[in-house]
């Protein structure tokens, strides 16, 4: 059969048939389509921006009603980063997408950029969205081990948990990237490179698809070296911290506990509440709060303290930690334990 | 004159293109069901392109430009849009009056062959010798591909001489 005839033959097929619609319904449909989808789009596009943005004002609540380390407030320069970055990106390159009434060839050049644009971001999504709030969090934890170094292995063994349960959290986002990567992108890039070179010159014509920044496609191991050689630093410094005796300085947690823990404290060590009175079920569940009270107590009961003149504690209003001296709460005048 | 509405544009693209879309759409897809979700999802991609129309194109080649670039870039799960809704256009076979049921039947044979060939062909050729055989001149496939004359001249003999060999396989099968 010659191509004449089977030009004839296609072009029969128009006469044999027809789409039955109802041309209103459609595009009733299509216009209905048309919102959803640009309230898709939208959304798609800006829920992680917001979803950053959004956190911070959560990081500074929570950093005000519990009173933590400043290395807290490191999250927020990293969620405004995050943030930034790709609302930056959403806007530097929502104008270069494809357009549908593209020629086929400018149509496959835009999407292809698009697609090496989006294999680029996620393969270096470490840099970008992982490692700033991973290096924020990371140094929350050194600081918050740093100031419990007196709890010894326990509370080592508690932080390094911490951290390895987010760095395992971190490690599963980037997986699920790279695995979008080779599942999703990199397949899709192959076919509009095998496209573009479908439609290319002749004598372009036989070029191969080359693979999106070829060379680095298999995952680097120097970034997965550099995320453990992190975690390991930061285990090795909270393992050197529960070996050596630094001074306990429980009181520490004093200078972070709320207000009314600073007053329960003073009063006790004022003399005012008994210990019998505060039972273990009264104790709070905020881990600073439950250490200041533990540090207040035990202290006093292990320990023959001297509790300071209350004058000088000024129980109950106005109370600073300096002004109930956190730092020694009680002067020691005998070794002996009872 | 004035131009004419988003809406009465689109009602006339669709009664004069319909066929186009669903061609495309045919020559893309495998399943019946997925040729539907493919010919909406074209549909939807034509009403999204038409407030860029500006006439500096004809319609037909604007339509063939969205069609492929739809078709082209199309996924199967994209057409889980669509796939809730009920269809809202259904291919419909009409008796042809002229020709006589045994010609009819060959043909609709030939034209089942040609599709089933056109999968078989790389995406950018199928797109080339859907638009040949819809008896695009050279300048209009050149516009709608976006490539020079003379290239769409190169590709269409490639194209047309791997079409033969896969229309005898397909002939061929059993």
């Amino acid at each position: 059969m010659n191509p004449d005839d089977l030009k004839k033959s296609w072009q029969a097929q128009t006469s044999h048939a027809r789409l039955t619609l109802d041309a209103d319904l459609l595009l009733k449909e299509v216009q209905r389509n048309q919102r959803t989808f640009t309230i898709l789009i939208f959304w798609r596009d800006v829920r992680e921006v917001v979803a950053s943005l959004l956190m911070v004002p959560v990081i500074l609540y929570m950093g005000a009603k519990i009173p933590l380390p400043w290395s807290w407030y490191l999250l927020v320069p990293a969620l405004l980063w995050g943030g930034g970055f790709m609302a930056a990106d959403w806007v530097w390159h929502k104008r270069s997408g494809p357009e549908p009434g593209q020629s086929l060839r400018r149509h496959v050049e835009s999407s292809a950029k698009q697609v090496q644009h989006q294999i680029w971001l996620l393969r270096n999504v470490l840099w970008w969205y992982l490692l700033p709030p991973g290096f924020a969090i990371l140094a929350f934890f050194g600081q918050v081990a740093w100031m419990t170094r007196a709890g010894g292995l326990k509370t080592v063994l508690f932080v390094a948990g911490l951290v390895l349960l987010v760095a395992a959290v971190f490690a599963g986002i980037y997986w699920l990237n790279q695995h979008a990567v080779r599942s999703e992108l990199e397949p899709r890039y192959r076919e509009l490179q095998t496209l573009q070179a479908g439609l290319n010159d002749a004598a372009e014509g036989g070029d191969s698809p080359s693979n999106p920044g070829q060379g680095t496609s298999k995952p680097n191991k120097k970034k997965w070296l550099g995320l453990l050689g992190i975690i390991g630093l930061l285990a090795g410094a909270l393992l050197l911290l529960s070996l050596g005796d630094i001074a306990p300085t429980g009181s520490r947690w004093l200078a972070m506990a709320p207000p009314w823990i600073i007053r329960l404290c003073s009063a006790r060590l004022d003399g005012s509440i008994a210990p019998s009175r505060i039972g273990r079920s009264s104790l709070p569940t905020n881990c600073a709060a439950h250490k200041a009270i533990r540090h207040c107590f035990s202290r006093q009961v292990t320990e023959n303290c001297t509790p300071r003149p209350s004058a000088a504690i000024t129980p109950w209003d106005g109370l600073s930690s300096s002004a109930i001296g956190v730092a020694e709460p009680c002067s020691i005048t005998a070794a002996t334990t009872p | 004159m004035t131009e004419p509405s988003p809406e009465t544009r689109f009602k006339q693209w669709l009664e004069e293109y319909g066929g186009t879309v669903l061609k495309v759409a045919r020559a893309y897809t495998l399943k019946a069901e997925d040729c539907q979700d493919l010919a909406q999802e074209i549909l939807f991609q034509i009403w999204r392109s038409l407030p860029r129309f500006q006439g500096r194109s004809s319609a037909s080649t604007w339509v063939y430009r969205v069609a492929l670039n739809t078709a082209l870039g199309w996924r199967r799960k994209e057409g889980r849009r669509w796939a809730r809704q009920q269809p809202l256009l259904e291919p419909e076979e009409l008796p042809d009056p002229v020709s006589s049921s045994s010609g009819q039947l060959d043909q609709r044979e030939v034209v089942e062959r040609l599709y089933a060939a056109i999968r078989q062909l790389p995406k950018a050729d199928a797109a080339l010798v859907l638009l040949y055989l819809d008896d695009l001149s050279y300048r209009e496939i050149a516009e709608v591909l976006g490539i020079s004359e003379s290239n769409v001249g190169v590709k269409l003999n490639r194209a047309k001489k791997a079409l033969a060999e896969l229309m005898k396989e397909v002939a061929n099968e059993p």
